[in-house]
């Protein structure tokens, strides 16, 4: 591809790689909204310093445009204004559905391992980057789907799904040290108008339902 | 001279979104709308004439260089039925919105904003279809999706902000998965060592195995998962009937006969690509059993549905099964009925859902059992939603008659013995299931009162005992609308099989 990465960047990728899969499970653990969004700043800072590392080994100025664009929206942008709808909705916990934490906590390493045996035939062929990048990538993606499914708060479920994306902009790095530039600019834009369309909505939902509780968005069925 | 219409169908949608939020007077708006709205079809009718005749499939313009856009007749097809749908609709809207506004269900700014977002919708599918790049063509559907979710959150009830949510919330996480696979397809492209190869569809069907097998397998199952819940493939349709039911008719329209149409050409063009590698079997056992599944799930809820939109929506759930088991039967029969069932499904399922929103505004109830006598007061509606639901399952001489033999054809040339056994009964026992509810709305006696019944008064909205308003008029631009979609069914339905068939001969 572009050659081959250095040791010392190998090793800095990697502990930040395991930072990514920390905070994602430390959304898992944590129950109160604040803590939840200081986790995916945590997250997104760490992907925004993945970027700056293979960007300055291969002296690759877009990966450093990338980094950049993931700091301002994903660390300013966004934790802000889920700050702000969390206040405006007053909402501080949330609760378990289907597991309780420390279940929750064990089933994330299962879908940690999970990953990396199901991405197995991919990753044998792959580089060492790759190899550890791309199962992150999976398991961040698995561990947002775990917190979508087990929390009831609709700021929760963002959350959820903005980790997923995280796991997909990892991908995109792991794999070709980032998509194409303009399809980049495309995902990013439809993240933050995503968000912003979901940070609405539930707040529409807490106006009319009293609640951000999905549970209790239960009027439709069958 | 067809070099740029793409141009025109993408970014005029988006001026006319501007100067609908401009005039903002609700009734110019709406002929605005409908004048608009017509010329987007007369763009899209001269494209799909003229597309045999370009130079190149990939498209140059003017700021974009060349690449960006890729146009062939699949586009150009599929560009015309968007513009279709989207006139038809429009024609039906004002007066849909008129009386909402006359039940002040919504306010007079909710009219503009609207049209802006549908629009804006409109914009983003031609997007879809027009893209070249499959990254891009991703974009595009998350678009859609974003945009969407602004209609079907339209009403400001406490029912359509919850089918909003989860429309939202289901299909962004859905369509993510697909970013994943269109992650790994880009890892494919670039550890193949290919030289000058992208994401660019036009490069890409033509590059032949360029893919390591495994990275494609996986690629190909992130998106169809994606793509799939989109389209309304089940077990991943839990979204689509409460998003159905929940937005405007003719936004259900719009939904169900073209978004879902666009989720299925995005998946079609990545098969194309990952069939390269894969081999055509590896992707058609998924279809087939993805599109039998859609048709057991969507049976038992149609049959014992009572309430006339999600009748209408867990319809589309099984249209969208029969759509995928004639593309895993392939073959030329199959490829056939794909595009005459995507046409024929859009059309009709319009109908069915302009009907049925014209049913409530004159019942005021969705629900089925309640809506009785149809034929006694209301006999156009009867007509149409008679007629139409039984072409719906079927029934000549409407499109789907010719469409769903023809993916029963494919499975026999195919020789999916099991498989096509099963799309039989299926099919005909939603169509038993489907004649019910029919029979019951057209047919029978309705009481125009109920003493004991307690019902919205419709000019002082208070809650008073007595006679139902049930007479006030279906609007001349709904009947309008409606005439206009049966009429195509019906006429063209009989005319294409004769096209085809002069068509067979002369190979």
């Amino acid at each position: 591809m572009h050659g081959e990465l250095s040791q010392a960047v190998l090793q800095n990728v990697n502990i930040l790689n395991t930072f990514l899969l920390l905070t994602a499970i430390m959304s898992v653990v944590f129950r109160r909204i604040r803590s939840q969004i200081t986790a995916y700043f945590f997250q997104s800072l760490a992907l925004a310093l993945i970027c700056v590392q293979i960007g300055k080994a291969f002296n690759n100025g877009h990966l450093y445009f990338a980094a950049g664009l993931t700091f301002g929206v994903k660390c300013l942008l966004i934790p802000l204004f889920l700050l702000y709808i969390s206040r405006k909705t007053m909402v501080v916990k949330d609760g378990e559905k289907f597991f309780k934490i420390p279940t929750a906590l064990m089933l994330s390493g299962v879908l940690i391992i999970f990953s990396f045996y199901i991405l197995h035939p991919i990753s044998v062929h792959a580089g060492p980057l790759t190899r550890t990048a791309l199962n992150c990538s999976l398991s961040l993606i698995l561990i947002g789907l775990l917190l979508m499914i087990n929390r009831t708060f609709a700021l929760t479920q963002i959350i959820g799904i903005l980790i997923i994306e995280n796991g997909l902009f990892l991908a995109g790095i792991a794999t070709t040290y980032g998509m194409p530039l303009i399809v980049e600019l495309g995902a990013f834009f439809d993240v933050i108008v995503g968000v912003v369309l979901m940070g609405v909505l539930s707040s529409k939902i807490s106006r009319s339902f009293d609640t951000l509780d999905t549970e209790k968005l239960n009027l439709l069925k069958y | 001279m067809y070099e740029n219409i793409h141009l025109y169908l993408i970014f005029l949608p988006v001026a006319f979104a501007l100067i609908t939020k401009a005039i903002r007077r609700c009734l110019i708006v709406e002929y605005f709308s409908m004048a608009a709205s017509f010329i987007l079809l007369v763009i899209s009718y001269m494209f799909l004439t003229g597309v045999g005749t370009l130079a190149s499939k990939t498209l140059k313009s003017p700021i974009f260089g060349e690449g960006l856009f890729y146009a062939d007749h699949l586009s150009a097809f599929m560009a015309f039925l968007i513009s279709l749908i989207f006139f038809i609709t429009s024609i039906y809207s004002g007066d849909y919105l008129e009386s909402e506004l006359k039940r002040r269900v919504i306010s007079e700014r909710k009219v503009s904003d609207y049209y802006f977002r549908g629009f804006l919708f409109v914009s983003a599918m031609m997007m879809v279809v027009f893209i070249n790049n499959i990254g891009l063509m991703w974009a595009s559907v998350e678009a859609t999706t974003l945009v969407s979710a602004l209609l079907v959150g339209f009403y400001n009830t406490r029912e359509s902000a919850e089918a909003a949510w989860k429309y939202l919330i289901i299909c962004t996480v859905a369509i993510a998965l697909s970013l994943f696979g269109i992650v790994l397809l880009n890892y494919a492209i670039i550890s193949s060592k290919v030289p000058g190869l992208s994401l660019d569809y036009s490069l890409l069907s033509t590059a032949g195995k360029f893919a390591d097998l495994s990275i494609m397998k996986f690629s190909f199952v992130f998106v169809l998962i994606g793509y799939g819940t989109k389209a309304g493939l089940a077990p991943m349709h839990t979204w689509l009937p409460d998003a159905y039911s929940q937005s405007p008719a003719p936004v259900s329209a719009m939904l169900s006969g073209v978004l879902s149409a666009c989720s299925t050409y995005s998946l079609i063009r990545f098969e194309h690509i990952a069939r390269l590698s894969t081999g055509q079997n590896f992707a058609s056992d998924y279809f087939i059993v993805f599109g039998l599944l859609s048709l057991f799930v969507a049976f038992p809820f149609i049959v014992l549905q009572n309430d006339i939109k999600r009748l209408v929506a867990y319809s589309s759930i099984e249209h969208t099964g029969i759509i995928y088991l004639a593309l895993g039967f392939g073959g030329p029969f199959g490829l056939i009925a794909v595009f005459y069932h995507t046409f024929y499904h859009a059309i009709l399922k319009s109908l069915m859902f302009l009907t049925a929103g014209s049913i409530i505004s004159v019942y005021k109830t969705n629900e089925i059992t309640k809506i009785k006598g149809l034929f006694e007061h209301h006999k156009f509606l009867a007509v149409a939603v008679f007629i139409g639901g039984l072409g719906l399952c079927g029934m000549p001489p409407f499109g789907i008659f010719f469409s769903e033999p023809m993916v029963l054809l494919a499975a026999l040339t195919a020789k999916k013995y099991l498989a096509a056994a099963l799309y039989l009964i299926c099919l005909s026992l939603i169509f038993i299931g489907f004649l019910n509810h029919l029979s019951k709305m057209t047919f029978g006696h309705y009481a125009k009162c109920h003493a004991e019944e307690v019902f919205e008064c419709e000019n002082c909205r208070r809650a008073t005992a007595g006679c139902r308003a049930l007479d006030i008029n279906v609007g001349f631009k709904m009947k309008l609308a409606i005439a206009i979609l049966f009429v195509i069914s019906a006429v063209s339905g009989v005319y294409m099989i004769s096209a085809l068939k002069r068509r067979w001969r002369r190979r």
